[in-house]
C-alpha cells in the first residue's frame, strides 16, 4: 500500500515537472534607437569606410590604427598592416597553407584586457578562424604582440593568391575558453574586434634552406 | 492560465468602463445628466471617452467618489495622459513627423513589439502562432462584450504591422504554424516605429515618476533611482555595455510565462553624461 502511493506520488511528481518547467519558459527582449547596421558585415565596412568605431550586437567594431575619430582617448591597437592592402605570407613546404606574423600594439586597455587574433578568407567570405596564440612582448605599460597567422592558400585559384581580413580582438575580461571558429566576430564573446582592411594575400615560396 | 496581454489604460478608458459598467441604458447623456449631476454636457463627454479631451481634476475626483476609491490613481492617469500628450506634440516637430497620431495610441506599434518579442520562450523553443498572436493582441476595453468590427480591424491592422515589423527585423521566424524567436533586441528604425517607440518609453518614465510622486503611500511596483558617477569619456562605452549585459542576465533570469498571475515588467534605462 505505502508502495502503491510512493509510485503514485513519483507518477503526479513526473507529470506535473514538465508542465512547470514548461510554465517557466518566458521570454524577455529590449528595444531601443541604436543607429546599428543591420549585417555585421555591414557595420565592419562602415567602420572601415568612415574609420570611425561602430557598435553591433554589443560589440564595438574599429578599424586598425590611430584613434578612431569619433572616440577621443578610446582604446585603439595598431598593427604592421594599418592601411595595407596587401600582406606577404610565406609557404609551408609540402602544405597549401601559408603563414605570415602580425604585429600589434594595444593602447588605452585596462592591464588585464586579454587579446587574440581571428581571421578569415573574404570574397567569399569564410568563417573566422582563431589564430595562435598572441605572445606578448614590450613592457607592461606598453605591451606589444606578435601573433602567427596562417592561411589556406585557396585550392581553386587561378594564382597563388587570395583575400583574407584579419581582426584583433580584445576581452575586457579573459574568457575562460575561446572558439576554434565562429561565423561573426560578435560570437566570439570578444568586447572590441579591430579590422584591417581586405588584404590580397601574397604567396611566396618558402624561404630557402642555409 | 491563457495569457492576457497587459493594458495600458488610459483616463478615457476609465470613464468609458465606468458607464458601460453600469448598464446599457446608461447613455453618455444620462451619465453626464444623471451620474455626473449636469457637472458636464454629453457632447464633452463622449470627447472624454474617445481621448480627444481631457477632463478636469474636479471630475476625475467625481468618478473616483462615484467608484468609491481614492482619487490618486485616478489622478495619476490624468497626469500622465496629459504629459503624454504634450510630450507628442514636440515629438513630432523633433521627427517631422508627417500626420498627426492621436495622443496616448501613439506608443500601441512599440508597445505590441515589446509583449510580442516577450511573448516567445528565451531558449528559442517553438510555440503555435495562435497562442503567440493572443500574448500581444489588444483586449477589447473593459465593460464590451467583445470588440466591434471597427476595433477588431484596427486590432488585426496591429498585429500584422507587428508581426511583420519583427520578420523584417529578423527577431522572429514563423513556420508550420509555429514562432520562435531569432533575436531579443528591436530598433526604431522608420518615422513611425521611432515616434511610437518614443512615445513608450516617456509612458513609461512618466508612470513611474507620478507613481513616486502622486502615489508615494502604495505599493505600486515601481522602482525608480539615479546611480550618478564621475567616469573617464573612454570607459563609457564599456560601462554601458556591462550595464546591458547585466539587465539583459536579471531579465532572462527572472522571465517566466505571462499569464493572469504576472506582470509585464519594463525597466527603461538612460545612461547619459553631462
Amino acid at each position: 500500500m505505502h508502495l502503491r502511493r510512493t509510485i503514485a506520488l513519483l507518477a503526479a511528481l513526473l507529470l506535473w515537472l514538465p508542465l512547470t518547467l514548461a510554465a517557466c519558459s518566458g521570454g524577455s527582449g529590449s528595444s531601443g534607437f541604436d543607429a546599428a547596421p543591420q549585417s555585421e558585415n555591414a557595420a565592419i565596412t562602415q567602420a572601415l569606410d568612415q574609420q570611425r568605431c561602430v557598435t553591433h550586437e554589443n560589440l564595438q567594431i574599429c578599424p586598425v590604427g590611430p584613434q578612431p575619430a569619433n572616440s577621443a582617448h578610446a582604446p585603439h591597437v595598431g598593427t604592421g598592416l594599418d592601411g595595407a592592402t596587401f600582406v606577404a605570407c610565406t609557404s609551408t613546404a609540402g602544405s597549401s597553407a601559408c603563414s605570415f606574423v602580425l604585429p600589434f600594439t594595444p593602447d588605452g586597455f585596462a592591464p588585464t584586457t586579454a587579446f587574440g587574433v581571428a581571421v578569415r578568407t573574404v570574397s567569399p567570405d569564410g568563417p573566422w578562424q582563431i589564430a595562435g596564440t598572441a605572445l606578448a612582448n614590450g613592457a607592461s605599460g606598453a605591451p606589444e604582440f606578435d601573433v602567427p597567422v596562417s592561411v589556406e592558400a585557396p585550392s581553386n585559384a587561378p594564382s597563388p593568391s587570395g583575400h583574407v581580413q584579419v581582426a584583433i580582438l580584445a576581452f575586457l575580461q579573459a574568457p575562460s575558453s575561446l572558439p576554434g571558429h565562429f561565423e561573426d566576430l560578435s560570437d566570439s564573446g570578444a568586447d572590441f574586434a579591430f579590422v584591417t582592411n581586405e588584404l590580397s594575400v601574397q604567396f611566396a615560396g618558402p624561404p630557402a634552406a642555409d | 492560465m491563457a495569457a492576457v496581454a497587459p493594458s495600458r489604460k488610459g483616463i478615457k478608458d476609465v470613464f468609458y468602463e465606468t458607464r458601460v459598467l453600469m448598464g446599457r441604458e446608461y447613455t453618455v447623456r444620462r451619465f453626464a445628466k444623471e451620474v455626473l449631476g449636469d457637472s458636464i454636457d454629453a457632447v464633452m463627454l463622449s470627447y472624454i471617452e474617445k481621448g480627444k479631451r481631457f477632463p478636469s481634476e474636479a471630475l476625475v475626483r467625481r468618478l473616483a467618489a462615484l467608484r468609491s476609491q481614492d482619487p490618486h490613481p485616478l489622478l495619476a492617469l490624468l497626469w500622465r495622459d496629459r504629459l503624454l500628450h504634450a510630450f507628442g506634440k514636440e515629438l513630432r516637430r523633433v521627427l517631422h513627423a508627417p500626420r498627426a497620431v492621436a495622443g496616448v495610441e501613439d506608443a500601441e506599434l512599440a508597445v505590441r513589439v515589446s509583449q510580442a518579442i516577450a511573448a516567445l520562450p528565451d531558449d528559442g523553443g517553438w510555440i503555435p502562432v495562435r497562442q503567440w498572436r493572443a500574448a500581444f493582441r489588444p483586449a477589447p476595453r473593459r465593460g464590451t462584450a467583445r470588440a466591434t468590427p471597427q476595433a477588431r480591424a484596427a486590432h488585426d491592422t496591429i498585429t500584422s504591422q507587428v508581426e511583420d515589423t519583427l520578420r523584417q527585423q529578423g527577431l522572429v521566424e514563423i513556420r508550420a504554424g509555429k514562432a520562435r524567436r531569432r533575436g531579443r533586441h528591436f530598433v526604431a528604425k522608420d518615422v513611425e516605429a521611432r515616434q511610437a517607440l518614443a512615445m513608450e518609453f516617456c509612458a513609461l518614465f512618466a508612470k513611474g515618476l507620478l507613481d513616486k510622486l502622486a502615489l508615494a503611500e502604495e505599493d505600486t511596483g515601481t522602482y525608480l533611482r539615479n546611480h550618478y558617477v564621475n567616469i573617464a569619456p573612454a570607459r563609457l562605452p564599456e560601462f554601458q555595455k556591462r550595464l546591458d549585459a547585466a539587465l539583459r542576465a536579471l531579465a532572462e533570469e527572472y522571465a517566466t510565462e505571462a499569464s493572469a498571475h504576472t506582470r509585464f515588467l519594463n525597466v527603461l534605462v538612460t545612461s547619459t553624461p553631462f
